[in-house]
């Protein structure tokens, strides 16, 4: 590990949600790190705990414990103040293109607001820098001084993704940043991101239900469920070799987009538990189909090297 | 034809708002097979639900059928009244939709909800009609259905309300079953559950199945035939292995190539987007809505809006590239953008 250059690392990410005098373990004991450049997928059924585990790092939740490394530097218990010059490294994107951007301001403002915040250019500069950012989103200097009710879904999701380049970020946590887009527009952003990627070298954390579009612009995939991650690999292993029998399933799930493929017929049934009451030993031993007695006492913990995974099957 | 139980010719339908006519459906035609699923499938605003509103004659104002016929097993539903519509709607077409919270009432059993379309079209006693009730819940894999019919709807996951939802539109053994984006709000994991519940239970009861989505996926799992629609207009219908296969329309190869291949290696693959955005309804471009952003579009695409042309039997595409006046048929050149 030590060669590689990790930008990203959280450690026993702990995150618990009180509702009436019991906690929704929302994120519980999360592990992963990511390489400069790349990009981690996190994928998983709704509820799983990507949304939180994404804001838990840009800390617009508080972490209940855990550690969070920015290029080296734990940022979990630092307070807002301090937490100012990370901000600048780290954004997020969201799924909603429609909420996420003030109705109110213009989308010269809502580029430039963070770069007030953080004193990125001189007032002279700001103009040409606004403009920079919406060329390179494909947008253009006759959109600046716009309202975002003007703009297309897509656009929208331009608009806010020029609005996180803005302060020159290194790391951005896109938390289904399609998944409201038309399909002919998806492609688009996921375009726009890679050459983005390529270009000024960020580092993406991408949260999608689109199992296929994950794997597509991920270089490693970890798969969550209730909490926890119980797969992390790369994503063409993930593909060809699922290990932990509920990978297996949400892949089997995924369609397969070909008519001339039948599908297998690992289907997983049932529904996630509820959260407040989280199944012992292994979460996902209620809709196991390989579900020992060890299963039921014992919570598998992430293990392997390059191919981790949690589940009494391998350990 | 004897063996389809719907054909659409024609039809159009626009809303008349404040702002001007919205061509929501222009011109639309195609027929569904007795016990096949069709697909329809495109994006969002393409005219997807308004056709199976249409359909149903459901629509709201300011929208109303401007031309065209529905024949449902031959019978113009166009020409029948209000009447005549609530007994077809109750007994021979049913329809579900994207979100089952909104078409349940929140404040009613889920049993109580099962049975009044039941005792409302037929004369079953309140018992027959329960125990109907909880057959229809087994019959879409609600576990302890006996139980469950006690419940109210938020008790249910969103699964399972999809679940009670199909029940629901079976309650009445329809001939055609519409239904309108119903894993669009689900995990791939439900999604994949209620896709199979749909394919088991046409297969069992024999009935027809209009499938309206937004996603490839699920077209190829389980409809026999697909329309293609974009701007409010078809652009290509054809059996579905031919729509993934031998696609025939520039938009059609669009879609395809959007989305990423779920065999092989799709690492060093790079997506190809359509450029642009759909057009808008108030004013279509005058000729082929997808003209603005083809990359084949020549001059005629802008100004009339294309013809269609018969590939085979049951494959038709709306594109002047296929033509036989077009430049360069697009065919003969052999379909340089299928993938
Ligand atoms: N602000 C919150 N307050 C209480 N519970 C929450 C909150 N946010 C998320 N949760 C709960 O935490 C769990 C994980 O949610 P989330 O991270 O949004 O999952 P995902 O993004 O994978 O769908 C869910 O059970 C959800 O209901
Ligand atoms: N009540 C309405 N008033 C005005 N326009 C409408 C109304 N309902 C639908 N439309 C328009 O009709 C077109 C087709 O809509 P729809 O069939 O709902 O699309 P889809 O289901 O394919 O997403 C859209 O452009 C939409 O704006
Ligand atoms: S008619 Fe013209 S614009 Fe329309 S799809 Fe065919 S080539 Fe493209
Ligand atoms: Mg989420
Ligand atoms: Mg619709």
């Amino acid at each position: 590990m030590s060669d590689k250059d990790i930008v990203l690392q959280v450690k026993n990410l702990v995150k618990y949600f009180p509702v009436k005098r019991q906690s929704i373990k929302a994120v519980d004991d999360v592990s992963f790190s990511v390489e400069r450049g790349t990009t981690l997928g996190l994928v998983g059924e709704s509820g799983c705990g990507k949304s939180t585990t994404a804001r838990s790092i840009i800390r617009l939740y508080k972490p209940d414990s855990g550690d969070i490394l920015i290029d080296g530097e734990d940022i979990s218990g630092l307070s807002r103040k301090q937490l100012l010059p990370y901000r600048k490294k780290m954004q997020m994107i969201f799924q909603d293109p429609y909420s996420s951007l003030n109705e109110r301001m213009t989308v010269s403002d809502i580029i430039s607001e963070s770069l007030l915040v953080h004193n990125i250019c001189a007032p002279k500069d700001r103009k040409d820098h606004v403009i920079s950012l919406l060329n390179k989103v494909g947008l253009s200097a006759g959109h600046a001084n716009r309202y975002p009710h003007e703009f297309s879904g897509g656009q929208r999701q331009r608009i806010g993704i020029a609005r996180a380049l803005a302060v020159q970020p290194e790391i951005i946590l896109c938390d289904e940043p399609i998944s409201a887009l038309d399909v002919s527009i998806q492609a688009q952003v996921i375009n726009m991101l890679e050459d983005l990627q390529s270009e000024l070298g960020l580092t993406y954390l991408f949260i999608a239900h689109d199992l296929s579009m994950v794997r597509h612009i991920s270089k490693q995939m970890g798969v969550m469920y209730l909490g926890k991650i119980i797969e992390l690999v790369d994503s063409e292993e993930l593909y060809k070799n699922p290990l932990h029998p509920y990978s297996k399933g949400l892949l089997a799930a995924n369609p397969t987009q070909d008519p001339r493929i039948t599908k297998g017929d690992i289907l997983l049934k049932g529904d996630v538990p509820s959260p407040l009451d989280v199944p012992s030993g292994c979460r996902f031993r209620t809709r196991c189909n390989y579900a020992k007695p060890i299963c039921s006492e014992i919570e598998p913990e992430l293990k392997g090297t390059d191919h981790q995974v949690a589940c009494h099957l391998y350990q | 034809m004897e063996d389809n139980i719907l054909e659409i010719k024609n039809l159009s339908t626009s809303f008349f708002t404040h702002l001007g006519e919205v061509k929501a459906v222009r011109d639309v035609s195609f027929s569904v097979e007795k016990g096949k699923v069709l697909g329809i499938v495109g994006e969002s605003g393409s005219g997807k639900s308004v056709t199976a509103l249409s359909c149903m004659r459901i629509l709201q104002e300011p929208g109303r059928i401007v031309g065209g016929e529905i024949l449902f097993k031959g019978e113009d539903l166009g020409k029948k009244s209000n009447k005549e519509m609530r007994a077809i709607r109750g007994n021979d077409i049913s329809m579900i939709f994207q979100n089952p919270m909104s078409s349940m009432n929140a404040v009613l059993r889920v049993g109580d909800q099962l049975t009044e379309p039941l005792m409302e079209h037929t004369s079953i006693s309140k018992k027959d009609a329960m125990k109907r009730a909880a057959e229809l819940l087994s019959l879409v894999q609600i576990p302890d259905a006996e139980k469950r019919l006690r419940a109210y709807p938020h008790e249910f996951s969103g699964g399972m309300r999809q679940r009670a939802m199909i029940a629901m539109a079976l309650a009445c053994d329809p001939e055609l079953l519409i239904a309108d984006e119903p894993t669009t709000a689900l995990d791939v994991t439900t999604q994949s559950q209620i896709i199979k519940l749909l394919s088991d239970i046409r297969e069992k009861l024999g009935m027809s199945i209009i499938l309206i989505t937004h996603d490839l996926g699920v077209v190829a799992e389980i409809c026999d035939s697909v329309v293609v629609m974009y701007g409010s207009m078809i652009m290509e219908e054809a059996p579905v292995d031919d729509i993934f296969h031998n696609a025939c329309h520039p938009y059609t190869l669009g879609l395809l190539n959007s989305i990423p291949v779920v065999t092989g290696d799709s690492k060093n693959t790079r997506l190809e987007p359509i450029p642009g955005t759909p057009p808008n309804l108030l004013q279509p471009p005058p000729g082929c809505p997808f003209a603005p952003r083809c990359a084949y579009a020549m001059k005629v695409c802008t100004e009339k809006a294309p013809q269609n042309t018969q590939i085979s039997d049951n494959h038709r595409s709306m594109c002047w590239l296929l033509h036989e006046d077009a430049p360069d048929n697009f065919l003969k050149r052999g379909n340089p953008i299928v993938r």
